[in-house]
């Protein structure tokens, strides 16, 4: 008697579609964060100035009783110019894709343009403050390259040059509680930098863990941990520079915030904007669709004295990353 | 667009590569040398074609053979690296491979010994390295250098003059930067500051540093432990306005009397110190008076933060005179072009 098997008689269709879009990664968003969001007017031309004026000495010595007029000050400012760029991109979808395929293609297609936006935002800022900010080179780790791997020697340097240049923190210190093995933190910086550092992190003999706070209030998801007067935030998509060590490896910078620092402008009436076409616009057949996205904004550091980024190696052991 | 010109234009050439900024990206490009077309001289190029699917840095030419006009011509391919190659500074590697050296002169203006140039082109920018335990030169390493002149496979030589040796350099490890930063402006090595004049010192840069008059700059210059390399550390954390510009040196209004004198780290100090951090600068912002009061007046916003990335095409000048010579031409060759796109490429 023969048996009917799968062999014989296979399903029609083979397989099912499971309507669950699977997560497309999405990195930590951090380089915004710390930043000052200004506006560039409309109708206001192409470039945003800011002006900060230097200051005046101090007056330490008594006018005395002769009535005689002192000397004056002179008063003097510095000019800081940022220029808008205007960005975007789109995708453009052939009608026989949303017509053939089981899921909603044009959905996902503003759901990924929208994360794309915010990683050339995010992205942006992270390549001007590479580009222009002050740093120092992490010294004194044990990986025999400079810069060396972070220690904590460097985090004081960079603490000190901010508190020095009267840098304000950004974060409030966190107080202690009776909670096991938790911890109060100092009030903060902000430190930015990519999540290849978070193993160098830890291993800091002062490193704070942001799981160890005492109260998760106000704990960003991106951050990691603290370590002393720092608060890092790390993304896949820190801050890199390659094969620029003495070695030949990459160097990645950890940047090191006050409030006031650096600002990102937007254009108004030309912030972020999602522009769909629909088939009509595509041509006598109306074949495609188009989806896309577009905006205007510039990046500049406000005070270079208030931001500096600590070039470092990743790790202290030697061959734990060949040089490409 | 099918088979669509988008953009065409015309230069006339310094003798250095060409980037031309061709924003909607392009399958196909020609490329016409009108001098070498209308002059008699032996073997030039007159035509170059670039098309989608050739190899980085290739494209065919046409070389007009002979003295005289209506001499035959031939066809070729263009010297590696010397031809086409498509730019996009938004997505574009940092940095090249590796490339081996096996010595570095102890010389102010330091020649690289290498078998391979053939991804350099003069004006390039490269970034040394050296394996462990190769402190030598050691101080070259990390920092980006303009490149001043070529031996094809034999060398290069660093441009800029140092103000003190810093020792031979063996066997390491170079990469050509193809672009450093996308935002103007950027924070430059110093290399050497001369005080002629001390009111007004020059600062030399690593690389053409893009600075023009009326922009403030600050000034880190490391103190050292063990040694004294820097000298100048009294300029350490100073902002002065640039009063002066050439391609990779700058004056600043700065009252360097009784300053010590610059001079760059050898690699023993590095040795000895455990790592320096360079000396560089970095721009501040905008000196509005100063740039008023120059003359010529300075372009008082001309310091404003800018993404300068393009997408387009670098056109190589060559390896070498006469047949060599690539579609960006010899110096004052008028170079006409014409790029497009196609509605489809299937290359396989």
């Amino acid at each position: 008697m023969p048996i009917t098997t799968s062999g014989t008689l296979p399903a029609p269709v083979q397989q099912s579609f499971n309507q669950m879009i699977l997560s497309t990664p999405v990195p930590n968003y951090i380089h915004r964060i710390p930043a000052m969001r200004e506006h560039m007017p409309a109708n206001g031309g192409r470039i945003m100035r800011f002006r900060r004026y230097n200051p005046l000495n101090s007056a330490l010595v008594p006018l005395g009783n002769s009535g005689v007029t002192p000397p004056s000050q002179n008063l003097t400012a510095v000019d800081i110019d940022a220029e808008i760029s205007f960005y975007g991109t789109y995708v453009e979808i052939n009608e026989q894709v949303t017509l053939q395929s089981q899921d909603p293609v044009l959905n996902n297609a503003s759901i990924r343009l929208g994360d794309s936006l915010r990683r050339t935002e995010d992205e942006l800022t992270r390549n001007m403050l590479a580009g222009t900010a002050a740093f120092q080179n992490c010294v004194g780790g044990t990986n025999g390259d400079t810069p060396s791997n972070i220690t904590e020697g460097s985090i004081s340097t960079v603490t000190r040059t901010l508190i020095g240049n009267d840098g304000h923190m950004f974060l409030s210190s966190i107080e202690g509680e009776d909670k096991y093995l938790s911890s109060p933190v100092r009030n903060a910086y902000f430190a930015l930098c990519h999540t290849d550092l978070t193993p160098s992190l830890d291993a800091l003999p002062n490193s704070i863990n942001a799981s160890r706070y005492p109260n998760q209030q106000n704990v960003i998801d991106s951050e990691w941990c603290a370590v002393n007067n720092l608060r890092f935030l790390v993304s896949s998509i820190g801050s890199i520079t390659p094969n620029s060590s003495f070695l030949g490896r990459n160097i990645y910078n950890i940047f090191c915030v006050a409030k006031e620092a650096y600002a990102t402008i937007e254009q108004d009436r030309y912030t972020a904007q999602f522009i769909y076409l629909p088939a009509q616009f595509s041509g006598p057949l109306a074949q495609n669709v188009t989806a896309g996205y577009k905006f205007a904004s510039a990046y500049r550091i406000l005070n270079d004295a208030w931001v500096k980024f600590i070039a470092q190696f990743k790790s202290s052991l030697i061959d734990l990353e060949a040089v490409a | 667009m099918s088979n669509a010109i988008i953009q065409q234009g015309r230069f006339v050439s310094d003798g250095l590569k060409k980037t031309l900024s061709i924003r909607s990206d392009v399958d196909w490009m020609t490329v016409y040398n009108e001098t070498a077309t209308i002059r008699n001289d032996v073997n030039r190029p007159t035509n170059f074609y670039w098309q989608r699917g050739m190899a980085a840095g290739r494209g065919l030419k046409v070389v007009k053979m002979g003295a005289v006009a209506g001499d035959f011509l031939t066809n070729g391919q263009t010297a590696a690296s010397a031809g086409f190659t498509l730019v996009n500074q938004g997505s574009d590697a940092v940095v090249s491979a590796g490339v081996a050296f096996t010595a570095i002169s102890n010389a102010t203006s330091p020649v690289v010994s290498t078998g391979d140039t053939s991804l350099l082109q003069v004006g390039d920018v490269v970034r040394l390295s050296q394996p462990v335990g190769g402190f030598d030169a050691t101080a070259l390493d990390g920092i980006d250098w303009q490149i001043s002149a070529i031996n094809p496979n034999v060398s290069f030589t660093i441009a800029g003059v140092l103000p003190n040796v810093v020792g031979a350099g063996t066997a390491g490890t170079w990469r050509k930067v193809n672009i450093s930063s996308i935002f103007y402006p950027q924070t430059r090595y110093i290399i050497n500051i001369t005080t002629a004049n001390p009111l007004f010192p020059i600062v030399t840069t690593s690389v053409d540093h893009g600075y023009v008059v009326g922009q403030e700059v600050r000034f880190h210059v490391s103190q050292v432990v063990m040694g004294n390399a820097y000298g100048m550390t009294q300029i350490d954390n100073i902002v002065a306005p640039i009063t002066a510009v050439t391609a990779n040196t700058f004056t600043v209004s700065l009252d360097t009397t009784g300053f010590g004198v610059f001079a760059f780290p050898t690699s023993a100090n590095y040795f000895l110190t455990g790592g320096i951090t360079p000396a560089y600068v970095g721009p501040v912002g905008e000196d509005t008076a100063t740039a008023l009061n120059a003359v010529p007046q300075a372009n008082i916003l001309s310091d404003a933060t800018v993404n300068t990335a393009i997408i387009g095409m670098a056109l190589g000048a060559g390896v070498a005179a006469g047949v060599d010579v690539g579609p960006a031409g010899e110096a004052n060759d008028v170079i006409y072009w014409v790029a497009g796109k196609s509605f489809s490429v299937s290359n396989n």
